[in-house]
Formats: C-alpha cells, structure tokens, sequence
C-alpha cells in the first residue's frame, strides 16, 4: 500500500527500515525516528504521542502480527518535516479487522491487561488507516 | 524521550511501599518493572504506591503490567495507588480510563494518607 493520499506526500519522499521481529531492535527503529524529529519543532507532548502511537504499533506488530516469531520482519516506513510526521509500520502476519478489536475502555475491558495499543494509536494521531488485510497501519501526526 | 531507561527505586513509608519510577515505561522496559512488582507480591507487600513524578513516557506495556499489579494485590487483599502523574501520563491515564480502575492521587503523601484513611 503507498502513503495514503490526504497524507500529503509523494511515496517517494518516505525512508524505509527493515528490522528482525523483536522489540529491542523495534526500539532501535523508534529511536532512530525519535531522534529526527528532535531536530523539528515538535512540542514535548506532541514527541510523546508519535512516541506512544510507534511503540503501540511495534509492540502490535512483534507480538499479535509477527506473533513473536523471530525469523520474522517488521518493515517501517516514514517521513518527518516540520508540519507533519508519518509513520507505517507493517508485519508479515496475516492481518486482523481493527473494526472486532474490543473497546479497551468499555466497563467490562477496564481490567485487561492488554488491547489499548489501537485505541491510543487513534487518540492520539491525527489519521490512522489499515491497509485491506490488516498488517499494514498507516499514521499522521499534524503539527498543531 | 527516546531515553529507554528506567529507574526503579523502592522504599517504605508508613505501612505502605513506594515504588518510583523515573525515565521510560515503554515496550523493552516492561519486563524490568513486571519483575519488581513479582519481587514485591512475592515479599507479601500489601499497600503500594506508585510515584509517577519522574516518569516521563507510559505505554500500554507498562500500563499492563500495573493493571497485573493492581489485580494481584487486590487477590491478596491489598491495594494498589498511582501518584503524582506528569501531565501526559496523566492524561494517558484519563483516556485510557485506568484512573476508574486504581487510584490516582495528587502526590505520594495523599496516596499513603488514603490507604490509612481506607484500613480505618
């Protein structure tokens, strides 16, 4: 799937990562993004949403997409400037429908210990799109 | 924020132990913390406070391992309290609705006074 296209850029423009399927070297990814967008003009609370929204996407994509299968991949692609900051991140499971994941704030899912990853992906992100299988997710952080 | 430390400093205050967190609680730091609070159950701690002051980022791994903590206490007939959230793992606590399941309190001392104030 390229970069959607209300994203606003061309698929060209975007940096590609491809890592081995487990969260230290996801975390390596997310640092490496991390520090790019430390050279813009992001506020503090807008840095930890990009920060929270890639780390539910890893962490979705390691262990429910990939399954924690390390001879797996994850590839990451993105693109950041000072107006926006888009991020995919795609697994080579099978895909899920994000329409049957449960509301995580519902009275009766409160004490689960997991399932928030794609309710704080859209809370906190201007866009969130899957693509039509379900192991590729699309995510844009509009600076104020 | 892209620091993936985190420090853990334990201690007791009144009959409770507060548990304070500083620097990251994301996706490689939760097993280091799922491995403090399995150290604390395993010692038979009964109230806990958790000090969020120097905690700077929060995600649905760490937040799963003190929702783990909160049942597991509970099933001892113990308690759980968060304290002193910064302002964004404040808010990640109001949007996720964690704060209707554990109790957040303003600082740790509210949150010491609370567990005294509920045993009486």
């Amino acid at each position: 799937m390229k970069v959607p296209g209300h994203f606003g850029v061309r698929d060209d423009d975007l940096e590609t990562l491809v890592v081995p399927n487990d969260l230290r070297h996801a975390k390596s990814a997310e640092d490496q993004i991390l520090e790019q967008i430390g050279s813009c003009c992001y506020e503090p609370d807008e840095v930890f949403a990009i920060k929270l929204a890639l780390e539910e996407a890893l962490t979705n994509a390691v262990k429910h997409g990939n399954r924690n299968d390390p001879g797996k991949q994850i590839s990451i692609r993105f693109y950041i400037d000072d107006n926006r900051v888009i991020i995919m991140v795609r697994d080579q499971g099978p895909g899920f429908v994000p329409e049957q994941v449960p509301d995580p704030t519902a009275e009766e899912n409160l004490e689960r210990p997991n399932g928030r990853g794609l309710m704080l992906m859209h809370a906190y992100m201007t866009s969130v799109q899957y693509n039509e299988a379900g192991n590729e997710v699309w995510m844009l952080k509009e600076k104020r | 924020m892209n620091s993936s430390a985190l420090i853990i400093e334990t201690r007791s205050e009144q009959d409770a132990t507060v548990v304070a967190l500083r620097g990251s609680a994301g996706m490689t730091e939760a097993e280091i913390l799922q491995a403090t609070f399995d150290e604390l159950l395993a010692t038979g701690r009964g109230s806990v406070v958790v000090d969020l002051s120097g905690l700077e980022f929060l995600s649905s791994n760490g937040l799963g391992v003190l929702i783990r903590a909160h049942q597991a206490l509970r099933d001892r007939g113990g308690r759980l309290s968060l304290a002193a959230a910064r302002q964004p793992v404040d808010r990640l606590l109001s949007i996720t609705r964690i704060r209707d399941l554990i109790p957040v309190h303003k600082n740790v001392s509210d949150a010491v006074t609370a567990f005294g104030a509920g045993s009486a």
